[in-house]
């Protein structure tokens, strides 16, 4: 069982370590865009929106909390994703490689990664949003409290309602 | 029988801020429902507890006001601005009540900070992980924007209040001043009307586009839906962090332009349009001085970025560089770059050519913020007309006029007022520049950020971000709420606390 779990570790490390080593931030692509500029970069990040289809192609858009980007795929790797991020839900980790373009030609000189294949790590899930007790019992409070005022209020306003008068004067 | 009112000033402020913000309010209820059609449960109870908590200060400040009303104490200018004024103020706070309890924001001064930047039409945010959040919130946040830029205390009023006198007081006050038909709620009415069938027509116009480069139905309308309200406005929110990115279209961006050059134009030449007088558009002085502006600073940058051989085709220049002057002139903010590649990639040239343009602005009466083109346009006329004068025969003596929906006399009253309010924006941009450059950002960062809240666009380089330092947050704050009522009203406000609270001490 150990034995087991050693090897699983080490396969583990094996396949973990590549990507850890040469993961690129988004900022930092954005920051020394000059660099990277024509590079095979490897982003590590979470799959957001939707797929927008392009024919054959795809853009997807990702997001690794330091900025997001968008990333220009064959459509047949983009619907691979399962889980966009969203309100509703978690996105899928993807590991990316692909070459950045700091202004790409066929793009309009977008700054954006044209990846041939990309890599689920981590399967996205719907994002629990359970309702605090608190907020339910608040706002049995705050609307108790707004429907008592507004009963006063219409007690008071509508047999006296004001008799403003005419906005003749209006264009001063 | 009246009664006698004790605080006969702070009883008729009461009571309209009051129907304001009943007004405002009852605007949360579309959030909570667009909630409920998508399941967002917890954000429709965030929704309701804001609409129980406004609605209620509001119905206090009317009942506190009303004996004020009844007592028939007139309305005067200083009430029509304290009220405008006051009104964006209360509700900076109520309307930042959903975002706090979003959990979106790191503290209120962030939630503050983002419905004045809603209500101003400016679009920096500091709202964290916008990718996701909910339909629910993203349509509050658009609304603001939206309503916002047409005005909102006129039209909380136009619909509470049966027959409203002074109305025109409270339009002044919210930064407008034109007047399409005789009367205050007449002119709100075409406004909205203008408003409300653009709206139609861009979120259709959004949504067929949206579906044609690969947004599913559903984020297909609700996107057109936030483009449209965030583009018209001036505003430049958008639903997700890339803003116009997001979409990697071209036409989308050309469906935006059209629409965001449309709304920063004055409603007084949609009108004049729309009644048939077609030239208006090119014989305005608004038109002619954005027209000027926008392609000298398009001109400049597009130089200063061919130069540095980023962008190698027309195409990539237009919509890497003329898209965002564009945006930036008409005070949007939608940015077609990342934030960080003005400044890395735009060089002095192109930076001095974008904070130029967002100074500028759009159109008075719009809902573009900066100096205005009316106002460029009036001081560059006077400048002409002062070296004529000086160079002919001193008996001659000539009248100068503008046009201006009609011909209008250029005399030194109008040159004055122009000239005072662009000296307040370029005070209020140097101010924000120092005080930016004395936290340590670089003087070229600290200046283009200054110049995009003064202006209300929204463009930024990375300074706005919840880090920053809190004074910096307030003043861009304020920079936002002066630039967008254009100064008179809160320092008409701030002319009457001082006035209160001096009263108060000398009864102390």
């Amino acid at each position: 069982m150990v034995q087991k779990s050693l090897v699983l570790l080490g396969l583990f490390i094996l396949l973990a370590l590549p990507v850890q080593a040469s993961t690129v931030k988004i900022n930092d692509l954005v920051e020394k865009a000059k660099e990277y500029d024509g590079q095979t970069v490897t982003l590590q990040a979470e799959a957001i929106g939707e797929v927008l289809e392009r024919g054959d192609y795809a853009w997807i858009n990702i997001n690794d909390k330091s900025n997001a980007i968008g990333v220009y795929v064959p459509f047949a790797e983009a619907k691979k994703i399962t889980f966009f991020g969203d309100y509703a839900n978690t996105g899928d980790t993807l590991v990316i490689m692909g070459v950045m373009h700091n202004a790409c030609k066929e793009h309009g000189g977008e700054l954006d990664v044209h990846a041939e294949s990309i890599t689920i790590l981590t399967k996205g899930s719907l994002t629990p949003r359970p309702i605090p007790i608190e907020k339910i019992l608040f706002f049995g409070f705050t609307a108790l409290t707004a429907a008592f005022l507004g009963l006063y209020y219409f007690k008071v306003i509508t047999p006296n309602r004001v008799n403003d008068q005419t906005d003749e004067e209006d264009t001063e | 029988m009246v009664r006698p009112v004790k605080h006969p000033t702070l009883g008729i402020i009461s009571y309209y801020t009051g129907y304001i913000i009943i007004g405002m309010s009852g605007f949360m209820l579309l959030p909570a429902i667009c909630a409920v059609v998508f399941r967002e449960w917890n954000v429709m109870f965030d929704f309701l507890i804001s609409l129980s908590l406004s609605i209620s200060l509001g119905m206090l400040m009317v009942l506190y006001g009303r004996s004020a009303r009844l007592a028939n104490v007139k309305l005067m200018w200083k009430h029509g601005f304290v009220v405008a004024s006051l009104s964006w103020f209360v509700l900076m706070f109520l309307c930042a009540i959903p975002y706090m309890l979003s959990g979106h924001m790191n503290s209120l001064l962030d939630a503050t900070f983002d419905v004045m930047s809603g209500f101003t039409t400016t679009g920096v945010f500091l709202l964290q992980d916008l990718d996701h959040v909910s339909y629910g919130l993203n349509l509050w946040r658009h609304m603001l924007t939206f309503i916002g830029g047409q005005g909102m205390v006129v039209l909380a009023l136009s619909f509470l209040v049966r027959e409203m006198a002074g109305a025109y007081k409270f339009y002044v006050g919210e930064g407008k001043d034109i007047t399409l038909v005789p009367n205050v709620r007449g002119t709100t009415r075409i406004i909205w009307i203008i408003s409300m069938v653009y709206l139609v027509i861009g979120t259709f116009v959004l949504f067929f586009n949206g579906l044609y480069i690969g947004l599913n139905p559903t984020n297909a309308f609700m996107h057109g839906l936030f483009i449209f309200m965030a583009g018209w406005s001036t505003g430049g929110f958008a639903p997700n962090f890339q803003n116009i990115m997001y979409y990697h279209s071209f036409s989308y961006e050309i469906v935006t332009i059209i629409f965001f050059v449309l709304g920063s134009m004055n409603f007084g030449l949609h009108y004049a349009i729309i009644k048939g007088k077609k030239m208006e558009f090119l014989k305005n002085i608004e038109m002619q001085s954005y027209i000027i502006t926008s392609f000298v600073g398009s001109a400049i940058a597009v130089v200063a970025l061919q130069k540095s051989g980023l962008y190698s085709d027309a195409i990539s220049l237009f919509r890497r560089v003329v898209y965002n002057i564009i945006s930036a002139n008409t005070t949007t903010g939608f940015g077609s770059i990342f934030a960080r590649q003005f400044i890395l990639e735009w060089g002095p040239m192109g930076m001095l050519a974008i904070t130029m343009v967002m100074l500028i602005g759009g159109s008075a009466c719009s809902t573009a913020g900066g100096f205005k083109g009316l106002r460029v346009g009036i001081v560059v006329k006077a400048f002409f007309a002062d070296m004529r004068k000086l160079l002919s025969s001193e008996r001659r003596v000539k009248i100068e006029k503008y046009h201006h929906i009609k011909d209008m006399i250029l005399d030194d009253a109008v040159v004055r007022s122009a000239s005072i309010i662009i000296f307040l924006y370029i005070v209020m941009f140097a101010g924000g520049t120092l005080l930016g450059a004395y936290y340590g950002y670089p003087i070229a960062d600290a200046a283009f950020e200054a110049a995009s809240v003064s202006g209300n666009v929204g463009l930024s380089v990375g300074i706005t971000a919840t880090t920053m330092p809190a004074l910096l947050k307030v003043y861009y704050i304020m920079s936002m709420y002066l630039g967008r009522l254009e100064f008179l009203s809160v320092f008409a406000l701030i002319g009457v606390m001082a006035q209160g609270v001096k009263t108060w001490f000398k009864k102390a």
